[in-house]
């Protein structure tokens, strides 16, 4: 499993607001906000207050790990070095913990790029050749991801019916079906 | 050669057959033993009623991102490319969130949910970046039952190839993937006649491929007499067959298609997917 930073904020802020008096916004075409909307410091702190389970002010990486094993629950499994990725990416500075700032600046962050992938996937129906263009591309990256070493040869083997000429090299070739 | 050993056991709600020819008696046990707890597994872990299923987790969700299994998205990610390519005919999206209506009590009922749910029923109500899966609404919901069946089948396939076994034929309730021979000659496959059980309407040779057949006759929910198929379209060209056969290179190409040509029968099929009948 990867931890994405910005997932992981994306998901931690509307569990918070689930809770809270900051409200989810909803567009008339039936997308709901993420949440992540009005007010970046509120929601900020009480993710500090949340995960801050010693109270010292800022998270520190044991704290974080918890709270990303937490959220990962429904996976199937969870790598550490996945969690390291994520804590570097919010802690800016590098000094070793989170402080509500930097917690702030990846909440703006992961708001950013959920509108972004919300865009996008608004214009899903109107670009169906190129989208399954891009869905090829996606099938492609997947076969080629160690993470799904489990589904390779699947993978490449649909690819290979469907014409792509990477996958069909990238066949292992001891398999005869 | 080895001997040909035959096995049968239940998954996934179906029975289940699986033929290999192996060295000894312990090795084909072996091999038996290690498919049915990967199909449990499997089962166990997409089921979309089964509450300790990570499906379930999702179709039950209280937040709209989430972060899932590789291997579920690499599933979710083979579901989208079939979605764009049938041209959304086959939907991991749409009998999922389908199903609730056809727990309707009266046909009046099941038409209004089924009004009120279709705009839900897409899987263009959610992204999937890597493994983070992010729902526009609390409503879509996703079902593996169209998918999963037929990825097990084919992982089978690639796990008994790799582990030696040079023949065999994997059926999970119709879906059905075969490699090597059965006796030096090809392995055959009948299609049952749905209108008489006992009999088929053809027989097939399958050598490194697979096999499907999806159809209305023996899936469905009765709501005051009338069957309500499992497999349902979003628009009323659904019922132009009843069934539809098809070979292609894996499991999942075949199952995917031949739901995909029940919903919509005018689909441009691939070169590589051979559409054995239709009735």
């Amino acid at each position: 499993m990867t931890v994405n930073s910005n997932a992981m904020m994306a998901s931690y802020a509307s569990q918070v607001n689930s809770n809270s008096n900051v409200q989810a916004q909803s567009s008339a075409s039936g997308y709901a906000s993420q949440g992540v909307s009005a007010d970046f410091s509120a929601i900020a702190q009480q993710l500090m207050s949340t995960m801050d389970t010693n109270k010292s002010g800022s998270i520190d990486k044991a704290e974080f790990s918890q709270a990303a094993q937490a959220l990962a629950k429904n996976a199937n499994n969870s790598s550490s070095s996945s969690v390291d990725t994520a804590f570097a990416k919010i802690d800016a500075n590098g000094d070793g913990s989170i402080s509500s700032d930097e917690m702030m600046n990846a909440m703006k962050q992961a708001s950013a790029q959920t509108q972004t992938k919300k865009h996008h996937h608004h214009h899903h129906a109107d670009v169906s050749a190129s989208d399954t263009a891009t869905q090829t591309e996606q099938l492609s990256k997947q076969a080629s991801s160690p993470a799904n070493e489990i589904q390779k040869n699947l993978f490449n083997k649909i690819m290979a019916a469907y014409g792509n000429p990477t996958a069909a090299t990238g066949m292992t070739t001891n398999l005869s079906a | 050669m080895g001997n040909m050993y035959l096995y049968t056991f239940e998954a996934f709600t179906v029975v289940c057959e699986l033929h290999l020819e192996a060295p000894t008696q312990s090795v084909a046990n072996d091999m038996t033993q290690m498919v049915i707890t990967y199909a449990k597994e499997l089962e166990y872990r997409y089921s979309f009623f089964q509450k300790t299923s990570e499906i379930y987790a999702l179709n039950h969700r209280s937040s709209y991102t989430h972060i899932i299994s590789d291997e579920l998205s690499g599933l979710l990610q083979m579901a989208l490319f079939y979605t764009d390519i049938t041209h959304g005919a086959f939907d991991i999206a749409l009998s999922g969130t389908l199903k609730a209506a056809s727990k309707a009590p009266t046909l009046v009922e099941y038409k209004r949910l089924k009004e009120e749910l279709l705009p839900f029923a897409s899987s263009s109500h959610f992204t999937l970046e890597g493994n983070c899966l992010t729902f526009s609404n609390t409503i879509t919901k996703i079902d593996l039952g169209g998918l999963v069946k037929e990825y097990a089948v084919d992982q089978v396939s690639f796990q008994l190839q790799s582990r030696g076994i040079l023949s065999a034929l994997i059926n999970f309730g119709g879906d059905i993937a075969a490699y090597g021979t059965y006796h030096d000659t090809p392995w055959k496959i009948g299609i049952q006649n749905p209108d008489s059980l006992d009999s088929n309407l053809l027989e097939i040779e399958l050598n490194s491929a697979s096999v499907c057949t999806s159809g209305h006759s023996k899936r469905f929910t009765t709501i005051e007499k009338e069957n309500i198929t499992h497999i349902i379209g979003s628009s009323s060209r659904d019922q132009n067959y009843n069934q539809v056969s098809v070979i292609a290179p894996t499991t999942v190409d075949a199952g995917v298609w031949s739901t995909a040509l029940l919903v919509n029968p005018n689909l441009i099929i691939p070169s590589h997917i051979q559409v054995l009948h239709t009735i």
